[in-house]
């Protein structure tokens, strides 16, 4: 960024600049009045010694002898314009310091706290400031003795100008000769909108993360609905997807006679550096694009973080993975592709009636019957395993049995303790 | 040059090591077989080998009439006991081997505890849900192995799958009992006599220790069985402490 800092030592007050900046606001596009005197003019992309130009002969006209800095650091331009010897003094870009180092240390308006401790040193100029190493400067000045090496050193980052916020794109279209009721001409219109909003996401590099359709109603008023996807994207047939279902779903009190298409959000489309020895790599891609889709609509992709809680149901939380878990490559270990039976866990337990004979004080069970009315005999039961515990939130008192059926199923069957009833929690596959 | 007991050649067999030497039509073919060989997914999907995907399991795959499941094609296998961890295991070597797989689990069945990580785990909302992303996946070309768990399709959405695969060139296994469509259906039977057993500590029960199998497998023109001891889970948490409290055991 190169700054334009422009001196009137004439100016009156710091009102008077703040009128004189909206006067050089029809020159420069950004213009920020600091104090009585100084104006600062960003000339990002601009040729900087003709806008500062300009500038002063606006200043000129309103009287005074006004001085301008130019340099891409802020206090080079403020040493260049208050203290220079030309109407305009440029600072070449990497030349701050140099042109820094024979001023007098007074220049930088150091705090009058440090200014016995740089004396007493004999530091006079900004050049024997910033020779000095950076640790030496702490230990001795602290931090506001650090602030004024930065500065001396021309490393002065503080932002004059705020970044630029990039207007989000947005499509619209009103009619007023007629009023649409039927969602496939509105869809049109959609698709459309769609195409104009998804080429201005592609040139500005980046993908929607929230986009919010607009309908305009016939009686007045507007109602507002908005579409979040599962990841960022400018993908227009990923969007119209996304769009058509949100139609599907809108009732409006009122014919429609206008449509707009806003992006509230943007964030960077992801790009993953692949390997290419990764046998899945050129299909990842479209792996993520259909996950994605996938997503938008259908489902979610997890993974579990287990905890040590003694009741399988209770262990797991399940997190919701982006798409773009397909670039991930697990690496799995010698006997990690073994096969085992597991536990399934059935959605929810399904009471069942047992029959039971006692085994060391446990009632076992011998058979019990589902909901399909026919009885599974039991060949083993295996357990129990009794769980307790939960007072605080949900309690829970069970007895696990690892269960054998007749047909060769294992099957896990609990005894709820606090309720005295029989359940199935799952099976083994 | 053939790396003796590797399987792999090595670049000079191309002529990429000497500027000199021409790529014959011959030694092209070669290469592209290689390439098509151990990185089928360099291919465009309508160009990519018709290899089958390995369980992994060297038994398991002697049954089938391609020596794994058939790319490009619609597998099912009835449920039962064992299919879901044969099926689970052929998951983690697609995915040891370098390649995707995913498993879509219809009805939450899958515990937490006992998943291993590797295969993309799809939870979807319903059955319908399944077998909408289970198109959307199949046809992307970027799964080399898709298993749905905890579905019955009618017939129109086993066409509609069986063209996904064929156009993604993903070997989609339904764990169903509807057969229709299917190149290949597999089934898996419980031998209760040949189950390992194990006495339970402290307690007259018994617990089993691993399951025997018999795995039958049907295409056209083509039976053939195997049997299979497949270890069970324990779960060791069970025991463990409440959590969030140290174990101490064994400290004094």
């Amino acid at each position: 960024m190169t700054l334009v800092c422009l001196w009137n030592p004439a100016a009156g007050t710091a009102a008077a600049s703040a009128e004189l900046a909206a006067a050089l606001l029809t020159l420069a596009p950004r213009i920020r009045a600091d104090r009585a005197g100084m104006v600062w003019a960003d000339a990002r992309g601009l040729e900087a010694r003709g806008l500062a130009g300009g500038l002063l002969a606006v200043i000129r006209e309103r009287g005074g002898v006004p001085r301008a800095g130019i340099s891409a650091v802020p206090v080079a331009a403020e040493i260049a314009a208050v203290y220079g010897s030309d109407e305009i003094t440029v600072v070449e870009r990497g030349a701050e310091r140099a042109f820094l180092a024979p001023w007098p240390l007074a220049v930088l308006a150091p705090p009058k706290e440090l200014v016995p401790a740089l004396e007493a040193t004999g530091i006079e100029r900004c050049g024997d400031l910033a020779a000095l190493a950076l640790g030496a400067v702490e230990v001795r000045f602290g931090a506001a003795g650090a602030a004024l090496w930065r500065r001396a050193r021309g490393e002065d980052t503080a932002p004059l100008f705020a970044p630029m916020v990039r207007a989000l794109p947005s499509a619209s279209l009103e009619w007023s000769d007629y009023v649409l009721h039927d969602a496939e001409r509105l869809l049109f219109i959609l698709n459309r909108l769609t195409g104009s909003v998804s080429a201005a996401l592609r040139a500005m590099g980046q993908g929607a993360d929230r986009l919010a359709l607009v309908f305009m109603l016939a009686g007045g008023g507007s109602v507002e609905h908005g579409v979040q996807p599962s990841r960022p994207s400018a993908d227009g047939a990923a969007w119209m997807r996304l769009l058509r279902d949100t139609l599907e779903r809108v009732r409006l009190a009122d014919g429609i006679v206008g449509l707009t298409l806003r992006v509230d959000a943007v964030g960077p489309t992801e790009c993953v550096q692949g390997d290419v020895l990764d046998r899945g790599f050129a299909s990842a891609g479209a792996a993520e694009v259909a996950l994605a889709r996938v997503l938008d609509r259908d489902a979610s992709v997890v993974t579990p973080r287990n905890s040590r809680h003694p009741l399988v149901r209770r262990r797991t939380e399940w997190i919701e993975e982006p798409s773009s878990l397909v670039w991930a490559r697990p690496q799995l270990g010698a006997g990690d592709t073994d096969p085992e039976i597991v536990l399934h866990l059935l959605p929810e337990p399904e009471l069942v009636e047992a029959e039971t004979k006692d085994r060391q004080g446990f009632a076992v069970p011998v058979r019990y019957r589902g909901a399909d009315g026919g009885w599974q005999e039991i060949v083993a039961a295996s357990g129990p395993d009794c769980f307790s515990g939960g007072q605080w939130e949900t309690a829970y008192a069970c007895e696990a049995y690892c269960c054998v059926r007749q047909d060769g199923e294992l099957v896990q069957l609990c005894r709820d303790a606090r309720r005295d009833r029989w359940e199935v929690h799952g099976v083994w596959r | 040059m053939r790396v003796p007991g590797s399987g792999f050649i090595v670049a000079d067999d191309f002529g990429f090591s000497s500027g000199l030497d021409a790529v014959t039509p011959s030694r092209s073919a070669a290469a592209h077989a290689l390439l098509a060989e151990h990185f089928p997914d360099t291919l465009p999907a309508a160009q990519r080998s018709r290899s089958a995907v390995p369980t992994g399991i060297s038994a398991l795959d002697r049954i089938f009439p391609a020596g794994g499941f058939q790319r490009g094609r619609l597998a099912v296998w009835s449920p039962g006991i064992g299919a879901a961890a044969l099926l689970r295991s052929a998951c983690l070597r697609t995915v040891a081997e370098g390649e995707r797989a995913a498993w879509i689990d219809a009805r939450h069945l899958v515990a937490g505890a006992c998943w291993r990580t590797g295969p993309l785990l799809v939870r979807p909302r319903g059955e319908l849900e399944a077998l909408r992303a289970a198109e959307v996946l199949a046809r992307s070309g970027g799964f080399a192995l898709l298993v749905v768990d905890g579905v019955e399709p009618e017939t129109g959405a086993m066409v509609r799958l069986s063209r996904a695969a064929h156009e993604g060139g993903s070997a989609l296994v339904l764990l169903t009992r509807v057969t229709a469509l299917a190149t290949i259906r597999l089934s898996s039977r419980a031998r209760l006599e040949q189950y390992g057993w194990r006495r339970s500590r402290g307690s007259r029960s018994t617990d089993v220790t691993a399951v025997s199998l018999r795995i039958e497998a049907r295409a056209s023109g083509w039976h053939a069985g195997t049997d299979l001891v497949i270890p069970v889970w324990r779960d060791d948490t069970r025991l463990s402490l409440e959590p969030g409290r140290r174990d101490r055991r064994g400290q004094r």
